[in-house]
Order: structure tokens, then sequence, then C-alpha cells
């Protein structure tokens, strides 16, 4: 089998090339269109605008309001307006700007604490959504100077403030339409969603949904998180147009996939003299940008995850996301834990000063337990945590780590600053921070989201061997490989002998929407088929002991009872049951409704929880920071891929030194992703295996009962990249000092903010 | 800008890529390197990552030495010695990439076996620091310093064919003595 291409690889017969006009302001309205000049161009095919469009202008994740092409009015810096098909891709680009469109500016909303009260940008108005999630008494009223000071309580406000960032995964945002005649249109895309897509574009061009085909392509950069899909409209639209092959590739510079929202946290701790926490109160604000995407949901996360793995009796948390005159923001790596961990673990440090125990302290004194409430958006008065919380051993495992050397070097590339080789050791302090993360798996944000898969189980001359088809999309992040081993564990056939196909056109089932935690979806799906498939291969051996097909598994080379009576090994059970020409099919489907089969109860919220210990030597006059080690442990509930497991945790953890040192929208070309002279070492301490087998899987009922999908494994992706910036933030405050109380924490921390350096 | 701007002055040339000679005709004199080896000659590798010369995704050598294809005209490549990642020099490395996870999503790995090959054909035995500043002007995003600097290893431990060639190339400084404080031996 070939390797699968990545869209920008992709080349059709007669394939023309998309280019764009976009707007240079950041809101105006457009009175008027003139593509004459462009039209006129020799080798340009099509110019077209919203008015060309022949089904509905709108599309989004969550709320429908942003427009394939804008109409009216522009609400951002590039915002698409005009699309163009031409021979040569330079051409699209020269005919592009040939475009002539007559602006109004207005005023731009560039400021998100202005938005609610500011006249509406979009019909839909500027607040996209609020949420509040409370327990326990009002923090407000415990935080009362009179009161509080009186009873031994210190209070701790903070102030935080993070940039967006823009997100632009390596491989750049490509679409290639093809018109196929009557079987209608074929997108090829980088897309783990292509369901999804299918549907909003059949519904943009007004085309019956048998008429598109969204294929997804080899994705690019490892994340889930993919160009909006106005960019498959406009695409599409061209080709139809045009009724020959257009491929669009979107310039570096201008905005494709939805970055990280801007927010700004405040926080309220109340902490006892004894270092207890009394309760903690905080307000988040997020910059959605211009059009909703899935800034929604964002919020809601880092609500619900704006706490930590603390057990605090009173919380307050509130929260907005409002529409300015940005570009849209969307869910991005590490999801909404990612913007309140930095903060909430600033708070802890700070509480532990005031009042003399040290951060560390005052963290284990406030460790979350099993059964202590947590912010919950479906029960107001909060939920308890479900078992197991294993912060201890985490944070021993990454106490543990030896340290690296100090000093650094002699290599001067190895001090702050790097290639620039200005490091100086007279200059450099060295700190050490540890920040403790939580992420939630009760995310309600995902409710809906689902998949489905088959297993084809068959003899062939060296064994059996099974086919897998679902559309679980591989992104590097080492799906297929678990989709692998799940059949292994289920079925006890070889990794090697397993083969992941996904289908061809994936209008067809299997199908999924899993989007979040596509590992958690996809491989749930693919057990329950594998599970299946096991129950109807053997249900004659089971029949012959008098139990239920799905009663009989695998382990370690035999086929076994649920009771451990009977026991066959796996080769004779396959040589009984599994003749040379028969072919034994499982159908698995998994849907996130409710978390019941991880917890074994749904009154209980599934939290993932890890520590992070950060190295960093600090430049003292020229704010550069050098990230040394990062050193992680964190409960994975069960390991299905080690290897793979380690590389995503130790990939986030270099995604989160980027987030808090260098990552900004601000930056002509989008990288301040760490470069491989900048990326600390990562150190995989542990990722704790806390699942348990489920020892008893009859139910009273004389039938299995279900087991937590994938033995308990929990997604690994988000608390590296949550707890990093804040293990970091922690390091540099050991090495150089707090930053003045009174004005916002800033990041990312570049050198023009870095307090030690300033004041 | 004017009418001419969307002229198409145009040019035939003569590519030498990866020891093959390849007649092109009809080349856009403003086309990039890059755009006539992918779109002309479907060479896939180099990936166009950003077109603009920062993100490494394009390395390929010409003459020996390493370049951005993104930022080199294609009539200045004419009858030069081009070699993409395809090309069987780089066999070694490619293969060091794959054993060492280094390039999860498979992106940048085709501009990783440019880059070790080019680094292990200057440097020998680089150091942490040496590797890390010769792969610092690749851009990506999952995978993770660690795996490369493992790739290395295992490159120079297959050993990297020589050819003879020498020169720095994109986020590479080379090994500059009068600065860089090597470890005592």
């Amino acid at each position: 089998m070939t390797e699968p291409k990545f869209p920008a690889d992709l080349r059709a017969e007669g394939m023309l090339w998309m280019g764009v006009t976009r707007s240079p302001h950041a809101s105006a309205q457009i009175r008027g269109l003139d593509m004459r000049a462009a039209r006129a161009i020799p080798g340009v095919h099509a110019v077209l605008s919203a008015a060309d469009l022949p089904g509905y202008n709108f599309h989004g994740p969550r709320s429908i309001d942003q427009p394939v092409l804008a109409a009216d009015v522009a609400r951002y810096v590039g915002e698409p307006v005009v699309v163009v098909a031409a021979e040569h891709a330079a051409l699209a680009r020269a005919a592009a700007e040939k475009v002539r469109v007559v602006w109004d500016p207005l005023r731009p909303l560039h400021d998100p604490d202005q938005s609610a009260t500011a006249a509406p940008i979009h019909p839909d108005g500027n607040v996209l959504h609020t949420t509040t999630l409370a327990f326990g008494m009002d923090p407000s009223a415990l935080a009362d100077p009179a009161s509080a000071e009186s009873a031994g309580r210190k209070v701790i406000s903070g102030e935080y403030s993070f940039d967006a960032v823009a997100s632009r995964p390596a491989a750049p945002a490509v679409v290639i339409a093809v018109p196929n005649g009557e079987r209608g249109i074929e997108i090829y895309v980088a897309t783990v969603s292509p369901r999804g897509d299918r549907e909003v574009v059949a519904q943009c061009l007004g085309l019956p949904v048998e008429k598109v085909h969204v294929i997804p392509t080899r994705v690019g950069g490892a994340d889930t998180h993919r160009e909006d899909v106005g960019l498959q409209v406009q695409t599409a639209l061209l080709a139809l147009a045009t009724n020959r092959p257009v491929k669009a590739v979107v310039p570096r510079d201008a905005p494709a996939h939805p970055g990280r929202p801007a927010a700004q946290l405040r926080y309220r701790h109340v902490v006892g003299d004894d270092g207890s926490l009394v309760a903690v109160e905080a307000d988040i604000l997020l910059d959605g940008g211009a059009y909703a995407s899935t800034t929604v949901d964002i919020l809601e996360e880092a609500c619900r995850l704006a706490v930590g793995p603390y057990r605090v009796p009173n919380v307050r948390v509130t929260g907005r996301v409002v529409r300015t005159n940005n570009p849209p923001a969307g869910r991005v790596r590490g999801g909404g834990g990612a913007l309140t961990c930095a903060a909430y673990e600033a708070q802890m440090d700070a509480a532990g000063s005031a009042v003399g125990l040290g951060g560390l302290e005052v963290r284990l004194r406030n460790l979350l337990r099993p059964g202590d409430l947590v912010p919950d958006a479906s029960d107001p008065l909060g939920k308890p945590a479900a078992a197991p919380v294993p912060i201890p051993d985490c944070l021993h495992e990454v106490l543990d780590t030896p340290m690296p050397s100090f000093p650094p070097g002699p290599d001067i590339r190895e001090y702050p600053g790097t290639v620039g080789r200005t490091g100086e050791l007279t200059r450099i302090r060295r700190g050490v921070g540890v920040a403790l993360g939580m992420a939630d798996l009760s995310n309600p944000t995902q409710l809906g989201e689902y998949a489905t898969a088959v297993v084809l189980v068959s003899m062939t001359p060296d064994g059996p061997a099974a086919t897998v088809a679902c559309s679980a999309v591989e992104t590097g992040s080492g799906l297929h490989d678990l989709i692998r081993v799940t059949v292994e564990r289920t079925l006890g056939i070889a990794p090697e002998r397993v083969a992941v196909r996904a289908p061809e056109d994936p209008g067809s089932l299997p199908s999924s929407s899993a989007v979040t935690h596509p590992a958690w979806v996809h491989g749930s799906a693919v057990e329950a088929a594998a599970k299946q498939a096991r129950a109807k291969l053997f249900r004659s051996l089971a029949e012959q002991i008098g139990i239920d097909g799905g009663l009989l598994k695998v382990v370690d080379g035999y086929l076994v009872s649920h009771d451990d009576v009977f026991h066959l090994p796996l080769d004779d059970a396959y040589r009984q049951c599994l003749q040379t020409g028969r072919v034994v099919r499982g159908d698995g489907e998994f849907r996130m409704l409710t978390m019941p089969t991880l917890t074994g109860t749904s009154d209980a919220a599934s939290v993932a929880v890890g520590a992070v210990r950060a190295v960093v030597d600090v430049d003292t006059e020229l704010g550069l920071v050098n990230v040394i080690q990062v050193a992680i442990a964190q409960d994975a509930g069960r390991v299905a891929v080690q290897d793979r497991a380690e590389h995503r945790v130790a990939s986030g953890a270099v995604a989160g030194a980027g987030f808090v040192l260098s990552e900004g929208s601000d930056l002509p070309f989008g990288w301040g992703e760490p470069s491989a002279m900048d990326a600390p070492e990562v150190v995989i301490a542990a990722l704790l295996q806390t699942a348990e087998e489920a020892k008893d899987e009859i139910g009273p009922d004389g039938l299995p009962v279900a087991a937590p999908p994938l033995g308990g494994m929990k997604p690994v992706g988000d608390l590296s990249v949550m707890a990093t910036p804040a293990a970091v933030l922690a390091a540099i405050r050991d090495a150089v000092g707090d930053p003045q109380s009174g004005s916002p924490l800033r990041l990312p921390l570049r050198p023009d903010r870095a307090w030690w350096v300033l004041s | 800008m004017s009418e001419s701007a969307v002229e198409w002055p145009a040019v035939g040339l003569t590519l030498r890529v990866d020891g093959h000679e390849y007649p092109v005709p009809q080349v856009w004199i403003g086309d990039t390197l890059l755009a006539v080896l992918r779109e002309r000659l479907d060479l896939d590798e180099p990936r166009d990552g950003c077109s603009v010369g920062e993100c490494g995704a394009c390395l390929v050598t010409l003459d020996g030495r390493l370049a951005a294809a993104c930022l080199v005209p294609a009539v200045a490549a004419a009858d030069r010695d081009v070699r993409t990642p395809q090309d069987a020099a780089f066999d070694i490395a490619r293969e060091a990439v794959e054993a060492s996870g280094a390039s999860p999503c498979g992106f940048c790995a085709p501009a990783l076996t440019v880059a070790i090959t080019a680094l292990l054909r200057r440097n020998a035995d680089p150091k942490a620091a040496a590797v890390r500043e010769a792969l610092a002007g690749i851009v990506c995003r999952c995978a993770e310093s660690g795996r490369w600097i493992e790739a290395v290893t295992w490159a120079k431990e297959a050993g990297v064919p020589d050819a003879g060639i020498a020169g720095g190339g994109i986020g590479d400084s080379g090994e500059m003595p009068a600065v860089v404080i090597e470890e005592p031996a």
C-alpha cells in the first residue's frame, strides 16, 4: 500500500488554483464589488463572491454564524470576500488583487472588555456565552476584608492575561475539489470529521448531501483541530463553476485555523492561616474573535477546570466569551484547562507565600481526593471527583526525577539566548517549579460525539487476521496503532496482522464525529466491534459450556471464561471456530452520551491528574528564559501504546513551553513553537496505570456487564499542554522572584514582559 | 499594479534532479524551484510548508549545499545539482527518522532527512547543542526534539555516506570555533 498523501501533494488533470481577496480591515462594510478587471485576465476562469453561492452562506461548528464569503460586512482582517480560480497559483493571487472592493471602514472592536457594552458587530450579538458554576458559600462574602482578615484568613487576588495564539500546523491548509459528473463533487482535505464537513458543504452549495464526497487525506501536525469548513465550500464552489479541479492553498500570513482565544482571568483565593483553601472565586473572559467557532466549549471547559485538583468548599466561577473584530478563535491543544492552570497554580504559590508555608506545602494540604466536589456544568452544586486521583504518586515521580546539572554549557548555545550566543554565566539564575494539573473526562461538549467500526476476522494460511474499517484518521498521534493494539487485546491477533482501512467514502458507514478525544471514541467503537466479533466467533464453544459468547475473553494466549473455569489455547479455539473461508463480522458503536462506564457511576466526575516539574535558566538582564528540563507524571488509566503515549505527552510539554514563552498570534508567520534549539528535554517520569481490569464481567441477568472502554484508558494529550506553562512560570518565579503585585501577569513572557528586567 | 504584472514571461529549463535530467518547458520566470519540483515534476518531497523560507519543510541540496527550495528561483537552479529528499543519498537518514519516531505525522520527515545528512557530512560527531542548532530551522508541532537527537545518533551509527561536501545552511551557523567552547575531551 502506498503511503497516503497530504492534500498539498494531490494534483489533478486540468487543475486550477484558488486565489482569495481578503478584507484589509478589521471591520468594514462592503459597498460594492468590481470584479471585471480580474475576470478580464487571460487564464482566469472564475471570480465569485457571496452572491454566487447557491446555498446557505453561513457555517459554524456550534452557532451557524460565520459566512463562507463576507457579503455585506467583514469582521476581521483576512476575512475572505471573493474567490478566484486561475491556471497558476501566482495568476490566481494577481487576479484576487485586481478585485476592487468598495470598503466603508468602521471603528473596529478589539478589546473583549468593551464587547458586552459596545454596539453589536454581528446580528447574533456580541456575547457568545456566559456561564456560572458555584457551590458552597459565595466566595465574595468570605473574601470581604472585614470578615476574612478577622478570621485569620488571607485573600490572594491575581489577574492574568494571555494573548491569543494563532494555530498554524506544520502542514498548510489545503483543499482540492474535483467535479466528478453524476457523482457530484469530491473534496480532498485533511479533516478528521468528513461526515460533518460533508453536510455543511452540501448545505452551503445547495446540493443534496449524496452529491458531496469529503475524502480525508493524510493529516499533518498530529492535531485534530483543523481549518474551518468554509475553505472547502469556497474551493468546491469554484470547481463547480469552472467544471475543473481546483486547489486552494491558504498562504501562511492569512488566518486559516481558529487559534487559541485570548483570555483574561481574575482570581481570588481565600486561604486560612493553616494553609487550607476556604474559597476560590474566578472570573474568566475569553475573546472569541469575530465568529463563535468552538469557543463556547473552551469557556465551559476552562470554567470547570478553573480551580485545579484541590479541595475547596466554596467555589464560584463565572465565565464569558465575547465577540470582537479579531480573527476567530477555537479549540486548540490542551483545551480550556490550558487557559486556567497557569493562573490557579500561580495563585497557589502566592497563597503559599502569604501564609508562610510555601506553594508546595499549601498544595499538599488541599489536594483533591475522591469524593471532593469539583465544578460541573450539569450540576450546579458540583460533582464529587471519581477515584482514582493519584496526585501524591505523580508528585513523587516528578520530584524523584534527577535534576539536570548546573551550570549549563560549556557550549554557549546551552545558555539562554542559545544561537544568539548572548549567554553569560554571571547573568544566569536557575529556578525549579512544580505545578499540578487536572483534565476532566466528563466533557459535556463532547456529548453526541460518536464513532462506528466494523471488525472482520478471517483465517489466512498464516493464522487468523483482522481488518478494521473505521473512519479514524491517523494524524500522527498513533490512533491506528491504538486500534491495532485494541484488536490484539480483545481477539489475540497480533498488531501486524490487523489492517486498518478507512472507508473510501465516509458518507457511507462507518463514520464518526469524534474530535475532542478521537482515540477514546474510535478506540471504544473498535473495541465494541472486536468484542462482538469475538462473541460470534466463539459462540459454539460458549454454548458447549452453557454461557453467553460475550463472557469469553482472551488472556495471555488463552480463551478464558469469565469465571476462569474454561481455558483453551487460543490457537485451538481459532482452529475449531474459524474455518478457512469463514468471515466473522463484528459491528461496534461508541457514543458519548454520559460517562457512566468509565467510573461505574455517572454521579461522579472522572478526572485525570498529573504533576509537572520544570527547570529553567533565566538571563537576569536580557529577559531570556531557557527551559532546561520538563518532567511529567500523570494518570493515564491504562496505557495502550507506551511509545505513542509518551510521545504525545512530550510534544505537549514542548507546546506548553511555547505557550508560556513565545507563542502569539502577532508573529508574522505564526511559529512561536519552540524550535529544536529552544525545546526542553522532556522526561516522562511516569504514566500511571491506575485502571483495574474488570474482574467480574457478568451481571445479575447472566449477561456481560459493560466494562470501561479501552480497559480504562484515559486520554493523555492535554495534561502536559496545560501544566507545563504553570510549572515553567513557577520555575521563573523561583529564579528571579515574583512580579510586582497589582499588575496582571501577561503571557507569552517574551523579553519585553520580563518583570525582573523591567523593575 | 500595472497590467503587465499578469503577463506570463516563461522560459524552458533543464533541471538536474537526483541525478536525472528533466527538461521543463514553459516555466514562469517567477516560479520557485519548489513549485517546479512539486507541481511540474511531481516530486512531493520537499514539502511546501510556508512558501516564504520560514519552516524548512522544503530543504534540498543545491550543488551539495542546503537550500530552502521555496526561496530559490527555478531559473537559478538550472544546470545545478539538485538533490531532493527522495535521493538515495538521504536513505540512511530517512531510516533513522523512521526508526526513532522523529516525525509522527511525517510532514517534516523529508526535511529532517536532508538536514541530518548535511549535518553529519560536515560534523561527524555533533554534540547535542550542535544537533539542536542544525535542526532548529525545521518547524514541527508534533515531535519532540529528544527524538530528533536520537535520529541523528541513529544515522551517525549507521554511517551517513560522505559526499565530501561542507557548508552551512538553514538554521545552522555551523561550528564556529571562535565562539563555541567545546567540551574538554
